[in-house]
């Protein structure tokens, strides 16, 4: 599933683990999920909506699901 | 959820594991070794480092269960993923293993704790693979 990860985070100038540390996630995750090898969990991308403070739609993009 | 993180929570489990993996070892060589050389088939004693060695076999099942928990959900994936593919070969395995010499492909009678050298290195190359799969 294609995401805004890397995007949003180079926009608030993180690092994939200061990412890692704000989602208590592994670095290796984040990257995971950046380069689309891995799709997180319901609660995961939530908290991730939550973080960036935006809808999750607008962080996931679920055309091709 | 705890209020440490992820790193800490991993150290914390893997470290549990060692030790608890550890002191399964060594109760199960003071099963195997101690009766005959130590006690002299002593049965009260042998009872005890029975019993030991199922309390520390919990405690060790246990200790990997909640090292599980601590992962992330991209490491659990990884471990579940290799845990899968042990499983089946493991079962591949044992259902051939009592075959093997009395088909004669095999020119010697395997032991039954064969099958340990057949999981571990099968489960920590999955987790090799998973690992690299995802990075």
């Amino acid at each position: 599933m294609k995401n805004k990860f890397k995007v949003l985070r180079a926009e608030r100038d993180w690092t994939q683990a200061d990412l890692a540390a704000e989602l208590d996630v592994t670095r290796q995750t984040i990257n995971a999920i950046e380069k689309g090898k891995f799709d997180p969990s319901l609660p995961l991308a939530f908290k991730a909506a939550k973080l960036f403070n935006m809808p999750i739609e607008e962080i996931f993009d679920g055309s091709n699901c | 959820m705890s209020n440490t993180n992820i790193h800490q929570r991993m150290s914390r489990s893997n470290v549990s594991n060692a030790i608890w993996t550890s002191a399964w070892m060594i109760s199960l060589a003071l099963l195997v070794f101690a009766p005959k050389f130590l006690w002299g088939f002593n049965l009260p004693l042998t009872i005890c480092a029975l019993g030991l060695n199922l309390f520390t076999a919990y405690k060790m099942i246990v200790a990997n269960k909640k090292l599980l928990d601590a992962m992330d959900e991209l490491q659990r994936k990884i471990h579940l993923n290799a845990m899968a593919i042990t499983l089946g070969i493991t079962v591949v395995y044992a259902a051939i293993y009592g075959i093997l010499d009395d088909i004669k492909l095999l020119p010697f009678e395997l032991d039954n704790s064969s099958i340990l050298f057949v999981m571990g290195p099968t489960y920590l190359l999955c987790v090799v693979l998973g690992t690299k799969r995802y990075s």
